[in-house]
């Protein structure tokens, strides 16, 4: 599947269609038990990082942002959500702006050493 | 006594006597146990100036105060020792269930001296306690091994040995105990090997009493609740293992590529947690008292690559990997059973594999020297031949087998090999992230991660987030995880019981166990008395700031690829903060007054 729903804006493999751009969304972890895929393009406007975890939330269900949110609500802040390799904890947090060429990486809280 | 045994046993293996000695408990109560406690018996016994492999060098298998008690994640003692690879301290964490067996035996430490005439093992059982013949297992790999000894003694006995490697006195030989678990680092199993001592194996019956039951109990309730409700401790590393940093580290540009060439490997995700857990998982598996249970229990059916048995955790799945160029999981995992196998550190192997790589890609060796085995980055096939090579110290495998600055420097290029202090370093690039590099240069152990984890936060952002890529606050935070890491260890606790738990709640397990009122100070300050004795007998076996350094590609060659391309690390910035914070001097040397405070003057 290489054109994007229209509806939704999400495609599979390769940049979706009616848009310049598609931005990347990575998952890793668990979030592949609900995403099924490990990377997918989307091409509606998303203008913060916020907004597009709103949207994936809505997407996936429970199963996606159990990881993601906390109990409260908020974005929790042990998941490690990074635009272009940078972790949005160390910038604007949700409110860090969005361009259709972003790659996106989420991975809910997991650790080694 | 409570919580320590009270008891070590003292093994002369030039004579073969065997003595019990009462541990020194002014001694226990300022280092704690295991790590600290070895390090204080080896800095008042032996010279640092000594031959580590010679049989001046002591031997010491330590396990902690809270080792073999019922608190969650303290199933781990250290194998401390000099270091055949660089010359400092060494002190090998492992876990598995020899740590608990020997204090239910009733020991708290064994000390090895001298060198045996002949191959020997140790053979515990509580009070009985002898050296028997072992001359009909030399020679043979870890399992073999292993079983052989089960069927001589106990079936339940368990075993710390050496393999092939540590026979062969392999500078980056490991100590295995129950097979798959590894005091791997700083060539802890060529000491072992060259004191003739095959093989320890323990059974014991008792128990390890604590001093105040239901405050131990109630700290240990405490402690198991915040690590069960930690995403990471209660679920994430049981179900993805330490191997899903492969992509965390690969998506912020610093999973070590080619040997340190650059800090992304495109194809990374094949060798991750995530694939792992998808084809080769057979089930987690927990050292004693673990309720993370971070281990693999793995298989591969690849008839190339074919085998059973534990691994690989990330610095093995990176080092074999990425750092290889390899993106072959099956060949990955190969290669980390051998290393068990044979008694070799997978991260001292691999990234000596990987260096000679690079060394045989930029012309240094060539066909000639490697016996006509072509040694470019990528060929996995050659990478798993290359271990075998080493833990047998065979063909070109002997001049790898000990370590990548000995082969780097044998053909005049030292600055090939990835390592600090002659230790080769892990799977976090410090131009990636800066204060890991500040902790790599300065460790008493040389090239190390788990003395002072600053990715927890640099990167994980556990319990805190900060940028991985300022310099601003990294003394003092490496600081902190050095301190921490140096009393924790010393404990018997495992480093991952952190996701969750810290100095505050290991105080409480502490003081509950032994009835000496330890406060988080307390148990820091430990941590910070341990780690200045180790700087203190490193610098008198001739190390000094001159070795605080990292090598000079990761000062001078930035990343070149993804999220942390331009990026080189500014050690030279903070290493003066760092001495400053610690209270050394300049020259990195401990003043008077800091060691005064610390009870080390
Ligand atoms: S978390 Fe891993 S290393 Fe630590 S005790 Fe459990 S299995 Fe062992």
């Amino acid at each position: 599947m290489n054109s994007s729903n229209p509806s939704t804006g999400f495609s599979g493999r390769g940049v979706a269609s009616g848009w310049q751009l598609a931005m990347k969304i990575k998952y890793f972890a668990y979030l592949r038990d609900t995403t099924h895929t490990a990377a997918e393009h989307y091409s509606q406007p998303a203008a913060t990082i916020g907004d597009l975890l709103e949207v994936l939330c809505q997407r996936y269900g429970p199963g996606f942002s159990r990881w993601i949110r906390t109990p409260e609500g908020g974005i929790s802040t042990i998941a490690i959500i990074l635009i272009n390799g940078k972790d949005i904890r160390d910038g604007a947090w949700v409110d860090t702006p969005l361009s259709p060429e972003d790659e996106i990486c989420i991975f809910p809280p997991v650790a080694g050493g | 006594m409570n919580a320590w045994t009270g008891t070590i046993l003292r093994v002369n293996l030039t004579n073969g006597t065997i003595k019990k000695e009462p541990l020194d408990v002014k001694a226990a109560r300022a280092f704690i146990g295991a790590r600290g406690l070895a390090a204080k018996m080896l800095f008042d016994e032996v010279d640092p100036n000594i031959d580590a492999l010679s049989p001046e060098n002591k031997l010491f298998f330590a396990a902690g105060p809270l080792t073999g008690t019922f608190a969650p994640n303290v199933g781990r003692y250290d194998v401390v020792c000099k270091s055949p690879l660089t010359g400092a301290i060494a002190a090998s964490n492992s876990g598995g269930s020899f740590g608990p067996e020997l204090k239910y035996a009733g020991y708290d430490m064994i000390i090895f001296e001298g060198k045996a005439p002949a191959p020997v093992y140790l053979w515990i059982h509580n009070d009985q306690v002898e050296l028997r013949d072992a001359s009909a297992l030399w020679g043979k790999e870890v399992p073999e091994t292993t079983d052989l000894l089960r069927a001589e003694t106990d079936e339940d006995a368990k075993v710390a040995c050496i393999g092939p490697a540590g026979e062969k006195l392999s500078f980056i030989a490991s100590v295995m105990n129950e097979m798959g678990r590894a005091a791997g680092r700083s060539g802890v199993g060529a000491v072992m090997g060259s004191k003739n001592l095959k093989a320890i194996a323990v059974v014991g019956t008792g128990g390890v009493s604590v001093a105040d039951k239901d405050a131990f109990a109630a700290a240990a309730k405490d402690a198991a609740a915040k690590i069960k409700a930690h995403p990471v401790g209660g679920t994430g590393l049981k179900a993805y293992g330490t191997d899903v940093l492969v992509n965390i580290l690969n998506s912020v540009g610093s999973l070590p590529t080619r040997n340190f060439q650059d800090g992304y490997f495109p194809t990374a995700d094949k060798t991750g947690g995530e694939a792992l857990a998808a084809n080769n998982l057979l089930r987690p598996r927990g050292c004693h008292s673990c309720i993370i249970e971070c281990g693999r229990a793995t298989k591969v059916t690849n008839p190339k690559f074919a085998g059973e048995g534990e691994g690989p955790e990330y610095e093995s799945a990176w080092g074999f990997g990425a750092d290889c160029g390899i993106d072959n999981l099956d060949a990955i995992i190969k290669a980390n059973f051998l290393c068990n196998d044979l008694g070799l550190d997978t991260i001292s192997t691999a990234t000596t594999i990987a260096c000679a790589m690079d060394l045989y890609e930029a012309g240094i060796i060539t066909l000639k020297d490697t016996g006509g085995i072509p040694l470019n980055f990528g060929n996995a096939e050659v990478m798993v031949e290359l271990v075998k090579m080493m833990g047998n110290r065979e063909g070109f495998g002997d001049k790898m087998a000990d370590g990548s600055w000995r082969l780097a420097d044998a053909y005049g290029h030292p600055e090939y090999s990835m390592s600090c202090k002659k230790q080769e370093m892990p799977a976090y690039d410090p131009r990636g992230v800066q204060g890991i590099g500040l902790h790599y240069a300065t460790s008493n152990r040389g090239g190390c991660h788990v003395r002072g984890y600053t990715i927890a936060v640099e990167v994980l952002g556990n319990p805190v987030k900060m940028d991985q890529h300022t310099t601003e606050g990294k003394p003092d935070l490496v600081i902190t995880f050095q301190n921490l890491t140096a009393a924790l260890d010393s404990t018997g606790a495992c480093l991952f019981a952190t996701f969750g738990i810290g100095g505050d709640e290991l105080a409480a397990l502490l003081s509950g166990a032994t009835g000496i009122p330890y406060s988080t100070a307390d148990f820091m300050k430990a941590g910070e008395r341990i780690w200045n004795l180790e700087r203190m007998w490193n610098l008198a076996a001739g190390l000094s700031s001159n070795d605080d350094v990292l090598p000079e590609r990761l000062l001078h060659e930035p990343i070149k690829t993804g999220p942390s391309k331009g990026e080189v690390s500014h050690l030279n910035e903070m290493l003066p903060v760092y001495y400053d914070l610690r209270g050394w001097d300049a020259n990195g040397v401990p003043s008077a007054e800091r060691l005064e405070t610390l009870g080390l003057a």
